[in-house]
């Protein structure tokens, strides 16, 4: 049993732009805290974090003259031009949704239909008004909701994998880039971190609903490393690097079952995964957290690539690996140009281009008649 | 015939208050028993459904929101056996005769030979397709699904208004409001009085299946090929899709490798047989046709001329639903069946021949005017509707393009009782049946029919205008079980 690649592709693009649209809502949930600070300077420089984690900084200067709270939510929550704003995520989902509703349950089209429905009626969070805390939350709860019909009504064929693969590679690529927002000097355990640096870490675990999970695991306290160690290699963290990679592992490995046949793309995830299985937090700062956050999520996006490539999705690149792709290391000049994003840009997003709407358009049928 | 005339001959197929029509009696009891109230409340009910489902048709480019509703009328549309036998016998007629047309067109043009029809209406056709000269499609069936309109104007008397040979839509309302109704009043159907018509998906399967191309052994994959969800009729395209249980593709989603074409699935390729494509001629090759069109798939021509795919329907196939070729169908029913045709056209006259534009001219006020190549409803003129001004401006157009334009008395279309601005009342119908012309096991031309079809009813009172595009609504339409 296959599945039509466009569908393959739709289903996973879909998954990905509903994480997308909640981790941005994240961002800047945990911005907000941080730009709360009593000192404008610090929270301008907040506020620019929470765009260069979104991977939209370039565009943001490119369209507003000033970083603050009132245009950085007009970016990151509403601009049609930021193809990464909450708007252009559940647009997308929800189109991406409506070119394969043959190939979702009605609870799942009607969960990204209502949630684009109700989002575009919804007015506009403005300054001040207090309304912006209830507004991600709103978005956060329909995120959860999507996943949560999708989990409790889907089929478990291959559409489920695709799903569970946009999901899953998303989520790790936003948890890096969250992590890598700032760097930091990482004190050993017994010398303790400046107020300002708590601040950060605690607000990072909030945005990731981990406040409570991080302590329960880690006993209190804000240890840097051990919130490093949480989100990127913690076996239980529902947000870690590990985790995310894990998932993908499993879904990979469904389909190759499926299938009947494994890709480069298995190789891949599978180094991937024995990497961050087999290292220590402390290996990982000292070789350099910035480093190897990079590198984490420009191999995921090959891996994102070498997915599409073997599937066959319309918008997978002719590339082929480089020789040594089945080890996993190599090294970044090696890359396929498209997928060296470790720095500013998001992964490509799916959606179709203005000129074929509207080529498209122009064919109309008639309606009935 | 004086418009006081036709106002007052104006047919109502449910009848009067006093006289109500045999088929209708078991309807007039149930709005009678439902009441008003009831069936205003059921009639939000079932918009509800509709919305929530995404049961919508797209208009783009007049602004508001681009997927909109078709307005769904709770009163059905009634046919009793015997009328419903005389109808489809004569639809049947009708696909037979028009697929006999178009292979004649492209083969031996026996029927211009025989002075029938003059050949320039064909050559100089914009539907038409030299590159299919010589080809033969499985069976010769080039329209697969034809969908005819037709009005009723008295008892005995039924007009066929236009062919559609290329890819009607609509049979997913035909379906989606059976179901409804179904859903809203189940008693309605208990006693099986009614024909079902939830058939059709089974049946337009098997009719693709059986024309499967020369080169295919076995069991042929069906695709349907649409435009994509930026099409109008997208819901119909998906709907058509899952009731079958086949993929829904895009152009890209496919490709031709030797004459064979193949879709692109997540293992691999897969080889497509025969495409129920939603795409017009013009788009579903840009190696032969348009070459910036996105929707459609190089080389497929290629693939269709060698016999690797069968295109449902066939490029070229809009020669007969061509409003000025319409007027020569009763000939070829004659010429290609040997049959008196069971269904009227309108009489119509062409304003290409000088005494028929003549007489059009003088008499615009009682006429409608149509745009050959016009659908939708646009593009036409009713004369006792329009300004003097809007006459004028259609006589100056008939004089400047005399070969673009036909004429046709204003019908008295025949009325049916709708639930429209908080009470019944009396509103023009139309309806479209859907003939499915495939193979018999012999490998003949075949043709069948679901016992129903399309009712679109105009909403606005006194319109005579159906279409979905300008205010037009659908109805269920049932056909009554035969006593047998």
């Amino acid at each position: 049993m296959a599945l039509l690649s466009r569908t393959a592709e739709n289903l996973f693009w879909i998954a990905r732009y509903v994480e997308r649209a909640e981790n941005m809502a994240r961002l800047l949930d945990a911005g907000k805290r941080m730009a709360a600070l009593p000192d404008d300077k610090a929270a301008r420089a907040e506020w620019e974090a929470v765009l260069a984690a979104a991977g939209v900084l370039g565009q943001f200067h490119a369209h507003y003259d000033e970083i603050n709270q009132n245009n950085v939510v007009d970016f990151v929550a509403y601009s049609p031009l930021n193809p990464s704003s909450i708007l252009s995520c559940v647009a997308h989902a929800r189109a991406n949704a409506r070119a394969v509703r043959t190939a979702l349950t009605i609870d799942m089209w009607e969960a990204i239909n209502e949630f684009w429905l109700e989002l575009n009626a919804r007015p506009k969070v403005r300054a001040g008004d207090g309304g912006l805390a209830p507004f991600l939350e709103w978005i956060k709860r329909n995120c959860a909701l999507f996943r949560g019909v999708a989990d409790s009504t889907q089929l478990r064929n291959d559409g489920y994998d695709f799903l569970g693969l946009g999901t899953f590679i998303e989520r790790g690529d936003c948890t890096a880039r969250l992590l890598d927002v700032k760097n930091f000097a990482f004190h050993r355990k017994d010398e303790p971190a400046s107020g300002h640096e708590a601040f950060h870490w605690t607000t990072i675990l909030r945005a990731t609903s981990s406040l409570r999970s991080y302590n329960w695991v880690y006993g209190g306290g804000f240890d840097a490393r051990e919130v490093a160690d949480f989100l990127i290699l913690n076996p239980y963290s529902p947000r870690s690097l590990r985790h995310s990679m894990e998932k993908v592992s499993e879904h990979l490995n469904r389909l190759a079952r499926l299938y009947a046949a494994r890709h480069d793309c298995h190789e891949i995830c599978a180094s991937l995964y024995t990497e961050l299985t087999d290292s220590e937090i402390d290996g990982v700062i000292e070789g350099g957290l910035h480093d190897f956050l990079t590198r984490f999520v420009a191999r995921n996006n090959w891996l994102s690539a070498q997915i599409a490539r073997d599937y066959y999705f319309s918008s997978a690149s002719p590339f082929a690996g480089p020789a040594d792709v089945g080890s996993g290391d190599a090294p970044e000049s090696q890359m396929p140009a498209n997928v060296r994003t470790g720095g500013e840009t998001k992964g490509e997003p799916k959606s179709r281009t203005q000129a074929q709407s509207k080529a498209q358009q122009k064919t109309r049928n008639r309606a009935v008649g | 015939m004086s418009r006081q005339l036709q106002e007052a001959a104006i047919y109502d197929e449910m009848g009067t208050d006093d006289l109500v029509r045999a088929p209708y009696r078991s309807v007039k009891a149930w709005i009678d028993d439902e009441g008003l109230t009831t069936l205003e409340k059921k009639l939000r009910d079932a918009e509800t459904i509709f919305r929530k489902v995404g049961i919508t048709f797209c208009v783009y480019g007049e602004g508001g929101d681009p997927e909109r509703l078709i307005p769904f009328d709770l009163i059905p549309r009634v046919f009793a056996a015997s009328e419903w036998a005389r109808l489809s016998r004569g639809v049947e007629q009708r696909a037979k005769a028009l697929n006999r047309f178009i292979w004649d067109v492209y083969h031996d043009r026996d029927i211009i030979k025989a002075g029938l029809i003059p050949e320039a209406l064909v050559i100089e056709n914009a539907a038409y397709q030299p590159s299919m000269i010589g080809v033969d499609p499985p069976a010769g069936v080039y329209s697969h699904i034809v969908g005819v309109d037709l009005v009723r104007t008295a008892d005995d008397q039924f007009y066929v208004l236009e062919d559609n040979c290329r890819t009607p839509s609509g049979v997913s309302y035909m379906l989606e409001n059976r179901e409804i109704m179904m859903r809203l009043f189940p008693a309605l159907f208990d006693a099986g009085a009614v024909e079902p018509v939830e058939t059709y998906p089974a049946m337009l399967r098997r009719t693709l299946a059986s024309v499967k191309p020369p080169l295919c052994e076995g069991t042929p994959t069906v695709v349907i090929l649409t435009p994509g969800p930026f099409n109008s009729a997208f819901y119909e395209h998906c709907f058509l899709a899952d009731e079958m249980g086949v993929e829904l593709v895009e152009g890209p989603d496919l490709y031709v490798e030797d004459n064979r074409v193949y879709m692109r699935t997540t293992c691999g390729p897969q080889r497509v047989d025969v495409i129920y494509r939603r795409i017009d001629d013009e788009f579903i090759d840009p190696k032969r046709f348009r070459a910036d069109s996105m929707l459609g798939v190089p080389g497929l021509i290629d693939a269709y001329e060698a016999g690797g795919v069968t295109l449902v329907s066939a490029p070229g196939a809009g020669i007969a639903d061509d409003k000025a070729v319409y007027t020569y169908v009763p000939d070829m029913v004659r010429f290609y069946l040997g049959e008196e045709p069971l269904l009227d056209n309108v009489p119509t006259w062409k304003c290409a021949d000088p005494d028929d534009r003549a007489h059009v001219l003088a008499h615009i006020d009682e006429l409608v005017v149509k745009d050959v190549h016009g659908s939708g409803g646009y593009g036409m003129l009713i004369g006792p509707h329009a300004s003097e001004s809007e006459r004028e401006a259609f006589r100056e157009k008939i004089k400047a393009k005399p070969n673009a334009y036909i004429a046709q008395p204003t019908l008295a279309l025949s009325t049916c009782p709708t639930l429209a601005g908080g009470e019944f009342g009396p509103r023009h119908v139309d309806l479209r049946p859907f003939a499915l012309v495939g193979a018999d096991a012999s490998g003949e031309m075949s043709v069948a029919l679901t016992p129903g079809g399309l009712t679109r009813v105009a909403l606005k009172k006194g319109s005579l205008v159906v279409n979905s595009s300008q205010g037009g609504g659908v109805k269920d339409t049932w056909v009554l079980r035969g006593e047998s």
